[in-house]
């Protein structure tokens, strides 16, 4: 397959993402769940490099924070004290890729200061820290699910447009009660019937699983309509007339004429299964405190005080959209190339 | 060869003449807006080993639902209703789908029109390979040299840049060879050509059917080449039947009919191709060229007595009953009321 440069670029930036989830425990300075009680909403910590005499350093620093007298809760940056941030410094223990243990981490300061490029929260946690741990399970989520629905709906799609009859009656039917139906509501349903606390692990396969089977219909309506045109080309009456079986012609012959419309549709429902799971975790359905996601992260926004007074509690939802455009584009681009290699043969 | 063979592949033939394949009682009709019309009616014939046997008639009077029906690759509208088609002593319209699969393209092969049966997004030499890997237990290398030999003998000659290119990279003709190497890879003993000469031009269509004479003489296979043009059979027909409206009017050898046509629709067929001096007559006495007046019946409308008599020049009072298929001469079958006189 050939990949111009807009596809490179953009694959680049979605496996850039997903990397950087994956790597959380590396990349992120603290672990998801270290508070700090004395600093709470500590605004982001400006990276300096001019040193308090005026000159100029490679290493960025940071500067204390003391908290203003007069107001509590709020802190100023105390330019006297210059802490040089570190690069691969021993921190708290995590484990790499899920496997490996490890303690490094790619950048902090000298304990016990502490360094919140993204602030902190309300129990005093590095928000970079949880936003890093958060998209391993929104964005894994996420993609997870778009494999899981396509693959259903592939299977479904293709078999019931190309057997037709009471069997596609059945599965269509099916797909249209799918569409039909309420899900947040079911959702919230089937949340109340399963025990308080889920452990995350289980919480993320229960999530990715639900996700990706409700949305199986639309797939599946859109690639049946591709095996009902394409069953009635002559080349399938003639590789059945060569002793082609279902399997075969399915495989060989159907399937490969919706792989543009697989892309398309793998860049349209990524990103609706993130917000999926971002909406479910808001409202309290996915993976409980203290493990981050983006959307149990944005629910402190429900408290008035957070939403006006730190925006960096805001962080979450505007990763959110960047992280749209990329799968849109990278959907877009993908079924073009895929449409040109088409007609240009 | 050696007398002994000779001998018993005389016999075999022999005993092949009436179980190779035959046709019987072929009726098929299709179901439209829950009307029904029979596409094929009571359509019977037989098949030699290494015989080539010439469908003629105009487009709808079912010669292509006779000859797909063997394989069961009507569409789903179809229906046979009654009728069997045996070949090599099966009826092949009893086989399950499992054993079906096996007799489609290694036994029984259709060469498609034109390159309809191409998958226009996969390289030719893979559609060829995947027939042979279908139905033999061949490594891909081994199923490469087959198709490199049956494309060589098909005349395609440069096979890495054949089998590479994608259907629309080649001409009409090399698409149509490629359409026949996937017919004929499995070496079948039975192959239904529906006009596979309709979409190439003249000196392409000649290249077209000499290869599929040379197959004959080489591997002794058997075609149904379907045909509304009685050139394209003459050269190449052992035998021709001239359906029409889902009927069979005429049969008998090729030289025969082509020469001495007995029912008036072959008749006025034949007088509707433009051989060389009639061709020329046409042009310097600026005539109109002969065609048949009327047209083939509506087949949700088919009356009683015999189909072609509303087009007739020479129609008689009992056209309006069933004429039989009757022989004459010995050689022809002809379905018309002046032959069952005598």
């Amino acid at each position: 397959m050939k990949l111009n440069r807009t596809i490179m670029v953009l694959l680049l930036a979605a496996g850039a993402l997903h990397i950087f989830a994956l790597c959380a425990g590396f990349l992120a300075p603290y672990d998801f769940a270290q508070q700090n009680r004395d600093l709470l909403y500590v605004p982001p910590s400006r990276l300096h490099f001019n040193d308090p005499q005026g000159r100029w350093h490679l290493r960025p620093a940071i500067c204390g924070l003391a908290e203003l007298p007069n107001s509590p809760g709020t802190y100023a940056e105390d330019r006297s004290r210059c802490l040089p941030v570190r690069f691969l410094v021993r921190g708290s223990e995590y484990k790499f890729l899920g496997i490996f243990h490890c303690s490094r981490h790619l950048f902090g300061v000298d304990p016990p200061a502490r360094m919140f490029l993204l602030g902190s929260d309300g129990y005093g946690r590095d928000v970079l820290s949880r936003l890093l741990y958060g998209g391993q399970l929104s964005l894994f989520c996420g993609s997870l699910a778009t494999i899981l629905s396509l693959s259903i709906g592939v299977l479904l799609g293709v078999s019931a447009g190309y057997y037709g009859g009471w069997f596609d009656a059945v599965v269509m039917r099916c797909a249209e009660l799918f569409l039909a139906l309420p899900w947040i509501y079911l959702l919230l349903a089937i949340r109340a019937f399963l025990p308080l606390h889920i452990s995350a692990g289980r919480m993320f396969f229960l999530l990715f699983a639900v996700i990706g089977f409700v949305g199986w219909a639309r797939p599946a309506r859109l690639i049946r309509g591709v095996a009902l045109s394409g069953k009635e080309r002559g080349y399938l009456l003639a590789a059945r007339g060569f002793g082609g079986s279902d399997l075969y012609l399915m495989k060989r012959h159907l399937l490969p004429q919706a792989s543009s419309i697989l892309v398309t549709q793998a860049g349209l429902l990524a990103p609706q299964y993130i917000l999926a799971e971002v909406t479910l975790s808001f409202l309290g359905l996915g993976v409980g405190e203290p493990v981050p996601s983006w959307g149990n992260m944005l629910a402190t926004l429900l408290q008035y005080d957070v939403l006006v007074s730190y925006w960096w509690m805001w962080a979450p939802g505007l990763l959110l959209i960047p992280v749209f455009l990329v799968y849109h584009a990278l959907g877009n681009a993908l079924q073009e190339s895929a449409d040109c290699r088409v007609y240009s043969q | 060869m050696s007398v002994s063979t000779a001998t018993t592949a005389s016999r075999d033939e022999t005993e092949c003449h009436a179980s190779f394949l035959t046709v019987e009682d072929l009726t098929v009709e299709y179901r439209v807006n829950s009307r029904s019309f029979r596409a094929v009616d009571g359509v019977s014939f037989g098949i030699d080993a290494g015989e080539i046997v010439g469908l003629l008639g105009e487009s709808g009077c079912g010669k292509t639902t006779t000859a797909l029906s063997a394989l069961r690759l009507l569409p789903g509208t179809a229906r046979v209703v009654s009728g069997r088609w045996y070949f090599r002593g099966r009826d092949l319209l009893n086989l399950t789908e499992a054993q079906l699969r096996e007799v489609r393209g290694a036994e029984v092969s259709v060469i498609f029109q034109d390159s309809s049966g191409l998958n226009p997004v996969m390289r030719t030499g893979t559609q060829v390979i995947e027939v042979l890997r279908a139905h033999r237990n061949l490594s891909l290398q081994e199923a490469r040299g087959r198709a490199q030999s049956i494309f060589e003998s098909l005349g395609l000659i440069e096979f890495d840049r054949i089998s590479n290119a994608y259907p629309h990279q080649l001409s009409g003709g090399q698409r149509q060879r490629i359409a026949i190497a996937q017919a004929l890879i499995c070496q079948p003993s039975l192959v239904i050509a529906d006009e596979p000469t309709a979409h190439v031009d003249v000196d392409t269509a000649a290249e077209i059917l000499t290869c599929m004479k040379n197959m004959r003489e080489k591997h002794r296979v058997s075609f149904i080449l379907i045909s509304h043009d009685p050139e394209t059979l003459a050269g190449l027909a052992d035998r021709i039947i001239v359906m029409y409206a889902g009927q069979v009017v005429e049969q008998g050898p090729a030289k025969d009919v082509l020469s001495n046509p007995l029912h008036p629709y072959t008749q006025a067929l034949l007088q509707c191709t433009l051989d060389q001096p009639a061709a020329n007559r046409a042009i310097r006495e600026k005539k109109r060229f002969s065609f048949i007046p009327g047209s083939t019946p509506d087949p949700f409308r088919i009356l009683p007595g015999c189909r072609f008599s509303p087009r007739c020049a020479e129609r008689m009072p009992i056209c309006d009953s069933d004429p039989a298929l009757v022989e004459h001469a010995g050689r022809q079958w002809v379905r018309c009321f002046k032959y069952e006189a005598d």
